[in-house]
């Protein structure tokens, strides 16, 4: 498969939202990292922001709200926050 | 089909090379790698290792600390293994 900027949003969007977890996202990234095709325009920046999230699960890398607004903003997209009731 | 075979494992080989920037020869096959900064000095690797038809045979992280100590080993093909501290860590 091809992985784009665009899935790659929608794959930390999920973690944010927590529709999946760290490790599932982690897990998901590192199997990216091993085989995927990356979109050739974007191919470094994905590279780069999927290695990253391929070791958050090691304290000394991790993944802070900050790095994903970063990831984010360098994927092309910036986020707006809502409050919504529990 | 043995150029469409040859095509495969070119595109294969050039998406490897593209991703990881590194790369030794093996006996057998190559190695590739591509190294990552982390917080507080600390680096990874991502390590690839494939056989001469450019398959997967072993991927794998290295976790170095601040010092360039190998910390931690995270096998995730051909077996996840999970995390694996070294000795004396």
């Amino acid at each position: 498969m091809t992985l784009t900027k665009t899935m790659l949003a929608d794959m930390l969007m999920k973690y944010i939202n927590r529709d999946i977890d760290l490790p599932n996202l982690v897990d998901w990234a590192e199997k990216m990292m091993m085989e995927a095709y990356f979109e050739d325009s974007s191919f470094e920046l994905i590279r780069d922001i999927l290695a990253r999230i391929g070791l958050a699960d090691v304290r000394e890398f991790g993944l802070t709200w900050d790095d994903c607004y970063d990831y984010l903003h360098k994927l092309g997209y910036d986020i707006k926050i809502a409050l919504v009731k529990a | 089909m043995l150029y469409f075979c040859k095509c495969l494992l070119g595109d294969k080989r050039r998406l490897n090379e593209k991703k990881f920037p590194n790369k030794e020869k093996l006996p057998d096959g190559r190695k590739y790698w591509l190294e990552v900064k982390g917080r507080h000095g600390w680096k990874a690797r991502y390590i690839k290792e494939v056989n001469d038809n450019e398959e997967t045979v072993k991927f794998y992280q290295e976790i170095y600390d601040e010092t360039g100590n190998l910390v931690e080993v995270h096998e995730k093909f051909p077996l996840d293994k999970g995390h694996s501290k070294m000795k004396g860590v």
